[in-house]
Formats: structure tokens, sequence, C-alpha cells
């Protein structure tokens, strides 16, 4: 009985969808209640209403969000993923920023923003550069544990076949290193749009993060909400991206040993 | 005067060849003065208990192990590193997990620069002896570990190597999948003049496959004893039933036993 009721299943996460609608019904009848200040909690329907009104300059915006954080996380996969490599094939490289890229990850890498500001100034350069900045970790750190997982005995294999330490790379450790580099790859998604924001919030003129700050000056809390909205979207959108592109390379080469 | 390297009746030759491994505090001796050879066509068993230093051996023979004493020849030439006419087989299948099995099979010459389709018959007819035809485009993971092993075969001889080194191959494998593998090797040596050596502690298996078998002794390895197989070739499985096999296989093990006491 169980298993039919399975196999029938709609892929739409149902139950997850529906503890969505309770809770903003709740907040609904909450703010409607006890009537809570819109400054303080807009109700769901002031947002709708804010993010309807508001759509051109949101859209607008979240353009310029999209795009930086999308450009940031595609340099920060390249960099990190050649940073992994160099430190890989370079024992002396490795130990010489091994230490520190460990150092680096358990740094608040967001608190580090106003220096970007002082170094490259108000606007796209140091706000794209912070956004690189503390995405490239992830993938850096990710990656070079993928490209360490190879196992010896393929390694060997390789070796034996008469493989140089280059086509041991390319064809043993790269592959291994994949779903280390994917589940990277997520977490640099997300970190990607968390420098963007903050990079907005401190140095920018244009896009969400941006036009948080704006609304707050001008308390106008129900466009909080309906930017951050967008940004949820956004946010989930990339990350998205990056499932599909995995599911893709799974099913291309994938092993699920 | 140099003798040239078609004219070596040798595939290849250990003189001499000891290996210490630098570990601390106590430097480690796995192999002692070995001084063996492998003729053109020959099956040479090494036979000893695990941990003896065998598989030492062989990944020197592989060129993946330095000799610290001693000296290795290959066709009369010095060994320095993997050389390209050799095929090795390992404990484990160590096929890649990501590629098809025709594509692992072919994994040699794409090492080795050699355009697939100079070797994609000769991979699927290998494929084809040893059993996994239909299977080309499978992955490893959905292969049984016999069936890996066969695959495993086929890579070591896709460039029709002189020298087949092989450590252990059916170690891993059930008892009744160890013997099936015993016979498909047997079976692709009727119609091959390649050499090879078979490290195993499985003295039926060595008997059955080999032409001469090197009882090595307890760590440090050395050859404690040597022994032609007296069955003519070819052979078959049932060769293993018969009661001069079983004598052949007493007798080894009796040698075996007095090794270990020594």
């Amino acid at each position: 009985m169980s298993s039919t009721t399975l196999a029938v299943a709609p892929r739409l996460p149902w139950l997850p969808l529906l503890v969505g609608a309770l809770v903003l019904l709740a907040w609904d009848l909450v703010v409607r209640w006890a009537s809570v200040p819109q400054v303080l909690l807009p109700s769901p329907g002031s947002v709708a209403a804010s993010l309807w009104q508001a759509a051109p300059a949101l859209a607008r915006h979240a353009l310029a969000t999209g795009g930086a954080a999308c450009g940031a996380f595609l340099v920060a996969m390249l960099a990190g993923m050649v940073l992994a490599a160099a430190m890989m094939l370079s024992p002396l490289l490795n130990r010489l920023l091994y230490p520190n890229l460990l150092l680096f990850q358990l740094l608040p890498k967001v608190a580090l923003g106003p220096l970007f500001v002082v170094w490259l100034g108000i606007g796209l350069p140091s706000l794209f550069a912070f956004a690189v900045f503390v995405s490239v970790f992830p993938v850096a750190v990710g990656a070079l544990a993928g490209l360490r997982a190879a196992d010896p005995n393929q390694l060997r294999m390789c070796r034996a076949a008469g493989g140089s330490s280059w086509q041991a790379f390319w064809h043993v450790r790269l592959p291994t290193s994949m779903p280390y580099v994917f589940a990277g790859a997520k977490v640099a998604a997300t970190m990607a749009f968390t420098g963007a924001t903050v990079g907005e919030f401190i140095s920018a003129n244009a896009g969400l993060g941006y036009m948080v700050m704006q609304a707050q000056a001008r308390s106008d809390t129900p466009l909080i909400f309906a930017a951050l909205a967008v940004l949820c979207v956004l946010g989930a959108a990339l990350y998205g991206a990056v499932g599909l592109v995995e599911d893709a390379a799974r099913r291309r080469w994938g092993t699920r040993r | 005067m140099p003798e040239a390297p078609t004219l070596i009746a040798e595939a290849i030759r250990f003189d001499a060849v000891g290996k210490t491994f630098p570990t601390r505090p106590v430097p480690l001796r796995a192999v002692e003065s070995v001084s063996f050879a492998v003729r053109r066509g020959e099956f040479v068993a090494i036979l000893g208990p695990s941990g003896c230093g065998k598989s030492t051996l062989l990944m020197m023979a592989a060129g993946l192990e330095t000799a610290t004493e001693g000296r290795l020849e290959r066709g009369g030439v010095e060994l320095v590193g993997p050389h390209r006419q050799t095929g090795v087989m390992f404990q484990d299948a160590t096929l890649l997990p990501w590629l098809s099995v025709l594509d692992n099979v072919i994994f040699p010459a794409t090492i080795r620069r050699i355009p697939r389709a100079k070797v994609l018959e000769v991979a699927l007819r290998l494929i084809e002896t040893v059993g996994l035809k239909g299977f080309e485009n499978s992955r490893p993971h959905e292969l049984s570990g016999g069936m890996r092993q066969r695959a495993a075969i086929c890579r070591a001889l896709v460039l029709d190597p002189d020298l087949i080194l092989m450590d252990e191959p059916f170690s891993a494998l059930d008892a009744i999948t160890r013997d099936e593998m015993g016979d498909v090797l047997l079976d692709l040596w009727q119609h091959t003049q390649k050499s090879a050596i078979f490290v195993t502690h499985s003295i039926r298996e060595a008997v059955l496959l080999a032409d001469r078998v090197l009882v090595m002794s307890r760590r440090p390895a050395t050859v404690a004893e040597e022994l032609v197989v007296p069955f003519p070739r070819p052979r078959t499985p049932a060769l293993a039933d018969s009661a001069e096999f079983a004598a052949v296989v007493a007798h080894l093990r009796g040698v075996i036993a007095r090794n270990m006491a020594a």
C-alpha cells in the first residue's frame, strides 16, 4: 500500500510548501490581530504589494546583484580549482599556502569587507573582489581534498601503465575530485550571494543589498522584505543550477560507488 | 660485446636483488639477494606466505619500486621504470569507476597516447575471450568481483606485452570465482607466448598455472626452493583433480612448512 503511494507521489515537495503556507498564514494573522506596525513587521500582503509596485526597480537591482554574484561565483570556481591544482602538484606551494588557506577559512571573512572599500573604492570592483574573496575558499579547500582523495591503487596502476604525474592528475585525481568540487561549489554559490549583498551594503550604488539599505533609511520595511524575497529566489536559482550541472555530470561520468 | 635485445632469451632477470625500506627506527629488509630469470614464454609462479616480501619483488619487476641492491634486467637492458611491454595486474582490479569497461581496458593505450582505433579491435577481442562480451559499456560497479578482474586481465594484455606481472590477482575473490579465474588464465595462456610472473599464496594456483614455482622464504624474501612443474601444456582444469597433481601440491606444502619452521 505504502509503496503504491510512493510510486504515485508527485515530485513537488507538498509538505514543505504546506508548512511555508501555514507560516505565512500565521504571520498574516499575528500582524492583523496584534496590529503590529508596518515598520516592525509588514503583513505578507503588503510585502506582495511592495513586490508588485517596485517590480521594475527590483528587477534592475536583482540583475546587478545576480550578475555580480554569478560572475564572482565563476571566478571563485576557476581560481579555487587552479589554487587547489597548484597546491596538489607543488608540495612547496602546498606547504606555503595550505595553512594560510585554512586560517582564512576560519576568519569571519565578511568583517574584512570595509578593507576592500579602502583598497578598491566604492563600487563594482570592490564588491566583486569581495564576493570572490569570500567564496573562493570553500572551492579551493574542497577541490584539494578531492584531488588528495584519489585511490593510491589507481594511482599506482596509472604509473605502472607508464603514466606521468600529470597524467595521474588528469586521469585519476581530477575525476575523483568531482563530488568534492561540487560540494565546494554549492557552498561557494551561497557565499557569492552573501558576499555580493554585504558588498552592496557597504560599497555600492546599485543591487539588492543597496536597495535594502535605502529602504531601511526610508523605514520602508515592506520593500526590505520584498528585496530579501528576490534575493532568496536568486540564491536558490544559482544553487539549483549547480545541482543541475552536478546531476548532468553524474549521469555522464557518474558512478555512485 | 653487448648482445642485441632480440637475441636475449630472458624476458626479465633478477641479479642479487635486495630491497630495504628506510623505515624507522629499524630499516625494513623486505627482499634479500634474489637471483632468477624468466625465459621468454615461461610462466613462473612465486609462492610464499603473506607479507614475505614477494609483492615487493613484483613491484620492482614492474618498475614501481627500485632495488636498493643488485640489478634488474628487462630483455637484456637495465630496468629503470615502468616498461612499455609489461602488463601488470594487482590484487584489486583497480578499474577506474568513471570509465566504461571498454575504456578501462584501453586505458594503457590512452596513457601511452596510442590512438583508440589502433587497439579497439584487440580490446574487443580480449573482452570477448574472457567472457565479458555485452558488458563493454558497463561501469565497473555494475560488475561482480570476478568480472572486474577479467576486465583487469584484458587491460594488462591490451598492448600485447611480452611480460605479464600478476600480484595475487585473485586473492580478493571467493574460492569458486578464484578457481574460475585460474581457468580463464590457463585458457588464455594456451594461445600466447608471453612470459609471466604470478605471485600467489595458493599452491594449487601455482602448480596449475606455472611452468616453474619459486618458493620464497620468510622476510627478508629470498628464493628458498625452485620446482619445475612436470605437467605438459596444454593443461586443462581437470589436471587439478589428478593424483600426480595432488602429489606435487603435497610436496610443495612440505617445502613451505620446512621453510617456515627453519
